[in-house]
């Protein structure tokens, strides 16, 4: 018996506004996953994942509301028809926000919790726990809050209460968003071996392509609620064009692949490391291309600069410092990108550019002017600064006004500011929802929101916090593509990032970790110290290590993208 | 200063079972609400400073519930002599207002017991883990639905704490001036109010889920894996304070 079948299932929740029709998210989903199989679902933003793993685990349409039709079988369990709670016998989920599904005080009772529901004695619990606790490597820990834990140690809590229970079946939804680099490696080690650990069947619901390569047996592909591949992870990315033109992400050795492939190479591969092993084996003689592009020089210290911070210092609680003596000069009109674990400093640093932190020593120019004595408000006439989280800023009853909202604050009144909103509208393809409310609307459709609203305040300076977190390709593509025009447009951009593929298309890599710059420099000169970045748990994307590692044979350049890969390969 | 960094110490209160402490904290306001004699009162403020201490609750978080309380007492002492009419000599009087003698002395003791509650509740919270609250409350009869769902609250009123903060530092990188009128200031507090309410909402579906996925609701027995027993200490502190409170009632009459 197969351990999950689902069979024409369709579902649709009520309409977010009185009187409109229900939203209809999937359309005839039908599949069936033998037990102890890792399959990864994935697709672009609203396409249903989230709502799939809601229906497996029994939680739609029971707590969401909605209408389901078709089948959900978990073993002999029908889960449109079982309640959620006798469901979780059967079924884990793990949702993808640690701070909403983690509510004890301490690890070990929040893993408990669980047990106790299942009335195990209490022998029986403190067993589990032990056992539980060494599995997700938080041993040792069990008497923190969950909250004091860094993100993927909340992720491997949360997974653990899960494994406690024992279910046959666990549903992962999201398992990588909002993690560091180190906190990904963390939490794909857990999954590696968490079929194989359990017996459980495991369905991975994930938009992070280079984990599902590494990770899954088979993939499913989502598009506008219906199954569009299946297979494993060789053949679905395979269909790279297709995959792309539904906004679907593909690891970028599966890109590279398919470059190969459009010059007539017979190339398929997932890996740096399954790449490396095709082109040794194929052998080519390298030469320098007549048309080697030649890195950018980095921009001369003598440029008029829009961010100057000299030896800035600042600590939350006066003993660990979070800055420690930074300096980092930005010229005006550069695009810098900021990378480093969690925790190192980044986020510290970019604070302090709009204000909301001043320098406890040192000091900070932002256009030759010290932060010290602006306002937060005078300061963002200069800097737009976009949040990580688009919930905590996002304010009025409509997406027209929230755009409005900054101009409005900086003066602009009547035409000009009808006019400026209708831009930003544009420039984000927003102008379709302009008049509706922003919760209604889909999480990558809130954060370009949150985009536009800057746009509209046309600052000199970008600064942006992880703004691609939780975006698909497409939306990831679109918002790149914005802040390329701006860059073009003379604005100086500082894009913070744990994506080292987006870091590549910047002029500028700054490093930061233990609150100092580690590392600065353009991103192939960064790229080519791969310990230094090591070191502070980054890689350099899979092109580039497949550069850096074919160097000794002969293959001429850093290459930071598959273009550029692609500019160089003549065998 | 907030509930979720609170529990670090392990002194004497820390170590008594919950409902021990609930009777203490019922001793407690029930003296206060009774005793109408300053000696007394001060008395029972200074024995509750005094077992917050020896329970080594650090000086920083009593001190907090007194800021935090600041406003509030300090209108009750002002406002308590204009509005409650309390005959006596008279200390100062214009026009119709006129306030007695008594009437100050009145406030500053419904200041006193304010502060004695508040800082009986924090007693209860500042050295009560979570889930021996709800187990205290639990085996007291309420039901474990109702005794999760308070210590969620308590869990969550932090984290919204943070939310808000970050919503109104977003709020100030759009521009938006801090102060001016009372007008422009609540036109400014209604946006971050309705992104508090949305996020509640987004915060409470996903835990409501999150609870059915752990097995609450299914309607069958829980085990408990750390059961809180009562200690001989309990039994003694209980006798202790039923004996003390009995007698200053019996004296104050």
């Amino acid at each position: 018996m197969p351990a999950i079948e689902l069979d024409a299932l369709h579902f649709s929740y009520p309409s977010p506004l009185p009187g409109g029709l229900p939203v209809s998210v999937l359309q005839g989903v039908s599949f069936s996953v033998p037990p102890g199989q890792s399959i990864a679902i994935t697709g672009a933003t609203g396409c249903g994942k989230t709502t799939l793993a809601l229906l497996l685990a029994g939680l739609a349409p029971a707590m969401t509301g909605g209408t389901a039709t078709g089948r959900v079988l978990i073993g002999s369990l029908d889960a449109l028809h079982t309640s959620p709670a006798s469901l979780s016998h059967t079924v884990g989920i793990v949702f993808q926000e640690p701070e909403r599904q983690l509510f004890n005080m301490t690890v070990a009772e929040e893993i408990a919790f669980g047990l106790e529901a299942r009335a195990l004695s209490p022998a029986e619990i403190s067993t589990r726990l032990a056992q539980v606790l060494q599995q997700v490597g938080l041993a040792g820990l069990e008497h923190r809050a969950p909250w004091q834990l860094s993100g993927g140690q909340q992720k491997r809590l949360a997974i653990g209460c899960i494994i406690a229970m024992q279910p046959a079946v666990m549903v992962l939804d999201e398992p990588m968003a909002g993690l560091d680099p180190v906190g990904r490696r963390e939490v794909a080690a857990l999954l590696a071996e968490l079929s194989a650990s359990t017996g459980a069947t495991v369905i991975v619901l994930e938009k992070d392509a280079e984990f599902i390569a590494r990770w899954a047996q088979r993939v499913l592909v989502l598009h506008e609620g219906r199954v569009v591949h299946d297979g494993s992870p060789a053949a679905v990315y395979h269909a790279v064009t297709d995959l792309q033109q539904r906004g679907v992400a593909v690891p970028q050795m599966a890109e590279l692949a398919h470059a190969l492939r459009t010059r007539g190479e017979e190339a398929a591969f997932l890996t740096a490391s399954q790449a490396l092993h095709w082109m040794r084996s194929r052998r080519p003689a390298w030469r320098v291309a007549a048309t080697a592009v030649v890195p950018p020089a980095a921009a001369a210290a003598t440029l008029p600069a829009a961010i100057e911070a000299d030896s800035l210092s600042f600590s939350y609680d006066r003993t660990t410092p979070a800055l420690d003596r930074l300096s980092l000069h930005v010229p005006r009109g550069q695009f810098v990108a900021v990378a480093g674990p969690n925790g190192g400093g980044k986020s510290t640093l970019a604070r302090h550019f709009i204000g909301l932190l001043r320098p406890q020593s040192g000091t900070l120019q932002i256009e030759g002017h010290p932060t010290a004595q602006q306002t937060v408000a005078e300061l963002a006439r200069t800097v737009g600064y976009v949040f990580q989280n688009p919930d905590y800023q996002i304010f009025a009853s409509t997406v027209r006004q929230e755009i409005s909202v900054g101009p409005q604050a900086t003066g602009l009144r009547g035409a000009a500011l009808a006019e400026r909103v209708d831009d930003a509208l544009a420039a984000f393809a927003l102008a379709g929802c302009a008049e509706l409310p922003p919760a209604v609307l889909g999480y990558g459709v809130r954060r370009l929101v949150t985009l536009a609203s800057v746009w509209a305040m046309q600052p000199a300076i970008w600064v942006l916090d992880e703004p691609t977190t939780g975006l698909d390709a497409r939306l990831s593509a679109r918002l790149m593509q914005r802040l390329h025009d701006q860059h073009a447009a003379g604005r100086t951009i500082l894009l913070i990032t744990h994506d080292l593929r987006l870091a590549a298309e910047a002029e500028r890599l700054v490093v930061i970790s233990r609150g100092q710059v580690v590392q600065d420099g353009i991103p192939a000169q960064v790229f080519q110290d791969a310990a230094a970045l090591a070191a502070v748990g980054l890689r350099p994307p899979a092109v580039t290590r497949l550069a850096l590692k074919l160097a000794p044979a002969g293959f001429p350049r850093l290459a930071l993208s598959v273009d550029e890969f692609m500019r160089f390969w003549q065998p | 200063m907030s509930y979720e960094d609170q529990i670090t110490g392990s002194g004497w209160l820390h170590r008594l079972d919950p409902r021990t402490k609930l009777l203490l904290i019922s001793c407690g306001a029930m003296l206060l609400v009774a005793l109408e004699q300053w000696p007394a009162l001060l008395a029972l403020l200074v024995l509750i400073h005094i077992g917050l201490l020896t329970s080594r609750v650090p000086l920083r978080q009593i001190g907090w519930v007194w800021r935090q309380l600041r406003r509030v007492l300090l209108v009750v002492v002002l406002a308590y002599p204009l509005l409650a009419r309390v005959p006596g000599p008279v200390l100062w009087s214009w026009g119709p207002v006129s306030i007695t003698t008594a009437a100050v002395m009145a406030g500053l003791m419904t200041a006193a017991r304010v502060i004695g509650m508040s800082l009986l509740f924090f007693l209860l919270l500042f050295t009560t883990r979570q889930n021996e609250l709800v187990r205290g409350l639990v085996r007291l009869g309420l039901p474990f639905e109702w005794g999760l769902t308070l210590a969620i609250a308590l869990r969550y009123i932090p984290t919204f704490g943070r939310a808000v903060q970050q919503m109104q530092e977003a709020q100030a990188a759009r521009g938006w001036q801090p102060g001016g009128s009372l007008r422009t200031r609540v036109q400014g507090v209604i946006p971050v109010v309705i992104a508090l309410v949305i996020e509640v909402v987004r915060t409470a579906d996903t835990l409501g889920m999150a609870l059915a996925a752990r097995g609450v609701g299914s309607g069958r027995p829980r085990s408990v894996w750390r059961d809180i027993r009562l200690q001989p200490v309990d039994w003694a502190v209980m006798v202790v304070a039923l004996l003390l409170t009995a007698g200053a009632l019996a004296w104050a009459r």
